[in-house]
Formats: C-alpha cells, sequence, structure tokens
C-alpha cells in the first residue's frame, strides 16, 4: 500500500509541477476545444504514441477458475511507445470485492524487432515490476517475458513465455491463435471480428495425498501443465483514434492433480481506447 | 584463440546492428508530402493559419471579466469554461461560428480533392498505426497478473476477501 501511495505521490507532483498558469491552462483547454488546427490531415507522420485502455470483466476467473468469490473487475492501463519498437506502460486492477480493491499497480518496459523484411516475425521483451497493495509474500513482484508474434494477412500467431520471480517463483508460456475478419471497411472506420483461441501452460504447486504405512501424507510437488483453454470472440469499433471493443470469452480450464469439480466459466469484457500520435 | 573469437563476436555484432537498422528503417511511414499534391498540402496549411489566427482574436477579445471567470477556483475547470461559454458577445460567437463555418467549407473540399488512390494510402496508414496499437494490446496482454501461480493467488484473494466481509461487521467495542 506504502508503494503505491508513494507512486501516487511522485505522480501527483508530477502533474502539479507542470501547471505554470492556471488561467492559461483553462484558457487554452477551452480554445483548443473550440478551435482544432489538425482536423484536415488524418494522421501525421509521428513517431511517439500514447494509448490509454480502461476495460471491465464482468466475472473474474484467474486461468478459468472460479475463487468462489463473485466480482467484476477493472482495469486502467495506459501505453507510451516510440517508433514502433520501445514501450513503457503503466497498469493497475480493481477487484470490486476485495480488501484493498486496488491488486496491484504494474510497469513494464520493452523493446520489441521485426525479424524480418516483410514484418511477419517480431520478437519482444519484457520487464515487468508489480507493486501489489496488500502484502503477498508468495506473489511475484517481477516478471520477465518473451513473445514472438507472427503475422501473415488475418492470421495472427502469438507464442510468449514469462518467468515470475521474487516470491514463489514461476514459468508460464501461452499460445494464441487468432484470426481477423473485417465487417464493415471504410477509410475512416472500421468494424471487426477477431476470435481468438489460446492456451496457458504454467508451473503450478499441487497437492497430492500417497498411502505410506498406515496413515496417508500429503506431499506438495511443481508440476508445468495446460492449465486453459480459452475461447475470446469480440467485437471491435474502430473509429478514428478511439476503438471499443466487446468481447464473449469462454474458459475451458484444464484441472490439476488436486483439483476437483472443476467448470468451464465464461465472462465478457468491455474496453474503451484511445490511441493518439505525441 | 581468444582473438579469434572476439573478432567472430565483433563480426556478429555488427550484422546484428546492420539487420536491426535495416529493418527499422523500413519503419518510417510515408510523409503529408508524399501522399498530397501541393495544392492539399496548401489547404491544410491554410486551414492552420486560418484557424490560428481565429484563435488569437478570439482569445484578444476575451474581457477582464471573462479572463476572472476563468480564474474562479470555486468553480470545476467544466464550470469555468460553461460559465465562459455563456458570457459570449454577439462578436464572439460569430467569431466561433466563422471559424466553424470555414473549417467545414475546407473540409468539404479537401475530402473532394482526394483521390482513391491517396484514400487506399491513407487506410494503409491507418491500418499501419493500428498495428502499432495491436502492438501494444499485445503489451497489454502480457501485462496481467493471472498468470501467478493459482494456489498462492487464491490464498491472498481469500483473506482479503474475509478483510471484507469483516469490515463490514458492526464493531462491538463501539456499541454499533
Amino acid at each position: 500500500m506504502k508503494k503505491i501511495i508513494f507512486i501516487g505521490f511522485f505522480l501527483f507532483s508530477f502533474l502539479v509541477s507542470s501547471q505554470t498558469d492556471e488561467e492559461d491552462i483553462i484558457l487554452n483547454s477551452v480554445l483548443d476545444e473550440l478551435f482544432k488546427t489538425d482536423s484536415l490531415s488524418v494522421d501525421l507522420v509521428r513517431s511517439d504514441y500514447l494509448y490509454t485502455t480502461f476495460s471491465i470483466d464482468d466475472k473474474v476467473y484467474f486461468a478459468g477458475r472460479n475463487f468462489g468469490i463473485n466480482q467484476y473487475s477493472f482495469t486502467p492501463n495506459i501505453s507510451y511507445m516510440r517508433g514502433q519498437n520501445f514501450f513503457l506502460s503503466l497498469g493497475s486492477a480493481y477487484f470490486s470485492e476485495l480488501n484493498p480493491n486496488w491488486d496491484f499497480i504494474s510497469l513494464s518496459s520493452g523493446y520489441s524487432v521485426f525479424l524480418d523484411n516483410s514484418k511477419r516475425f517480431n520478437l519482444t521483451g519484457i520487464y515487468s515490476r508489480i507493486f501489489f497493495s496488500a502484502d503477498a509474500d508468495e506473489l511475484n513482484p517481477n516478471r520477465l517475458a518473451i513473445s514472438l508474434v507472427y503475422h501473415k494477412k488475418n492470421l495472427r500467431t502469438r507464442m510468449s513465455g514469462g518467468y515470475l520471480f521474487g516470491g514463489s517463483s514461476s514459468l508460464y508460456s501461452a499460445l494464441g491463435v487468432s484470426y481477423n475478419i473485417n465487417l464493415v471497411e471504410d477509410y475512416k472506420w472500421d468494424l471487426t471480428f477477431n476470435p481468438e483461441l489460446s492456451f496457458l501452460f504454467s508451473q503450478q504447486t499441487v497437492s497430492e495425498q500417497i498411502s505410506s504405512g498406515f496413515s496417508p501424507q500429503q506431499i506438495e510437488q511443481d508440476v508445468f501443465e495446460l492449465i486453459n483453454t480459452k475461447i475470446e470472440f469480440p467485437i471491435e469499433l474502430d473509429f478514428g483514434s478511439w476503438d471499443f471493443e466487446v468481447s464473449y470469452n469462454l474458459n475451458f480450464p484444464s484441472p490439476l492433480i488436486s483439483e476437483t469439480n472443476i467448470i468451464n466459466t465464461s465472462f465478457f469484457t468491455f474496453t474503451i481506447g484511445y490511441f493518439v500520435g505525441l | 584463440m581468444l582473438m579469434r573469437k572476439n573478432t567472430y563476436l565483433i563480426f556478429l555484432f555488427i550484422i546484428t546492428f546492420f539487420n536491426t537498422f535495416l529493418v527499422l528503417a523500413q519503419d518510417v511511414l510515408p510523409t503529408n508530402e508524399k501522399i498530397y499534391t501541393p495544392n492539399q498540402i496548401e489547404m491544410i496549411k491554410d486551414q492552420r493559419d486560418m484557424v490560428k489566427k481565429n484563435r488569437e482574436t478570439f482569445r484578444n477579445s476575451l474581457s477582464k471579466e471573462q479572463r476572472s471567470m476563468l480564474k474562479n477556483s470555486k468553480l470545476s475547470i467544466k464550470e469555468r469554461q460553461l460559465a465562459l461559454m455563456k458570457s459570449l458577445t454577439e462578436n464572439q460567437k460569430e467569431v466561433l461560428k466563422g471559424n466553424r463555418e470555414s473549417v467545414r467549407k475546407i473540409k468539404e473540399s479537401f475530402s473532394k480533392s482526394l483521390t482513391n488512390e491517396q484514400k487506399m494510402v491513407l487506410k494503409r496508414r491507418r491500418d499501419d498505426l493500428k498495428g502499432k496499437r495491436e502492438k501494444l494490446k499485445d503489451y497489454k496482454a502480457g501485462s496481467n497478473e493471472r498468470r501467478d501461480k493459482l494456489k498462492q493467488k487464491q490464498e491472498n484473494f481469500k483473506d482479503r476477501f474475509k478483510k471484507q466481509k469483516n469490515n463490514l461487521l458492526p464493531n462491538p467495542k463501539l456499541g454499533s
């Protein structure tokens, strides 16, 4: 919690220090609203971008599992991108039934390069630092990840792997395949349907009871296996700098040794995004 | 032997560097000068100049009262904006109306002047931006923390859920 307050204070100080003359700022904001100067040029050539998103999940699942808490969540995120290579991202997550409600703040940075001239293969390395709001000794505050994206026409395949450390360290890997279908296409806006199938493999601690002599013994061990298969059905409206997405998601969790009565789950996600060149 | 190994490493580094440089060099999008005709660029410039001029005229026309209205810290920024809009004189309203009209006219003739080829280029450029946005989505997708160990995350959640429930119970010490 202290960390979150510290980061919040730091960001707030930064914002306050940039406010030089309140009257000018307000006046300029009114004038900017009334006199837009770049309404003709569709997109200027820029190399810095800012992408802000706000997502709401109507139900919360972890790797497709219900933790027995009925709640919704939302995740604000802001990402800065320089060229097509460097990015910096700040995100957080709010869970409606937890105390404290804000689960974490994550700060990620990464670099990506195209591996070929036709820009089909893209490799990205990411480091994330997570500041949890509640004491969580076993949760991992660091993540190192790498992802490889193959993109050809409407087909997109994403393979990624990561190492979580600083708590009870863990490895994961994911594979996702999506196909983009343009439902309506105009040079000003478009509507797309982009179904995706993904698989999540992860290192998990499982408990197993074994018979040893007269009394059964419980042993814990780490396994690395498929833990969830997910299908997403997102419909996206892309309108200039804005994009709106509604997605219906289905989880098919694969039971671990210690799990019984695991059921398939589903939820809706609604996302608003704003993408702008700086 | 060590010298030979170092030479290989330097060679490998140079090749990687140039290859990356070549790939990155292709990231440059076509500039406005390459997409639009000189006439269209002139239209963009005219529109900007005209808006800037109208903006300055409007700014200079603000009275002391209107400026002090903007400093009124008792009102929120939105309320100050609304108050300013309500206080506009006929002349100021005319400047705004004239600005809107001129922009609309230039926009119309600009849109009509675009050829199908230019529209395609603009669309490609928009797609390129879309690609960038997709990339940012990819980065974001990896940043959710729902990949941690389930057992630990579930315990953390259940503990915090209990806390939430306990906080809702009346405090016996206060007798409420």
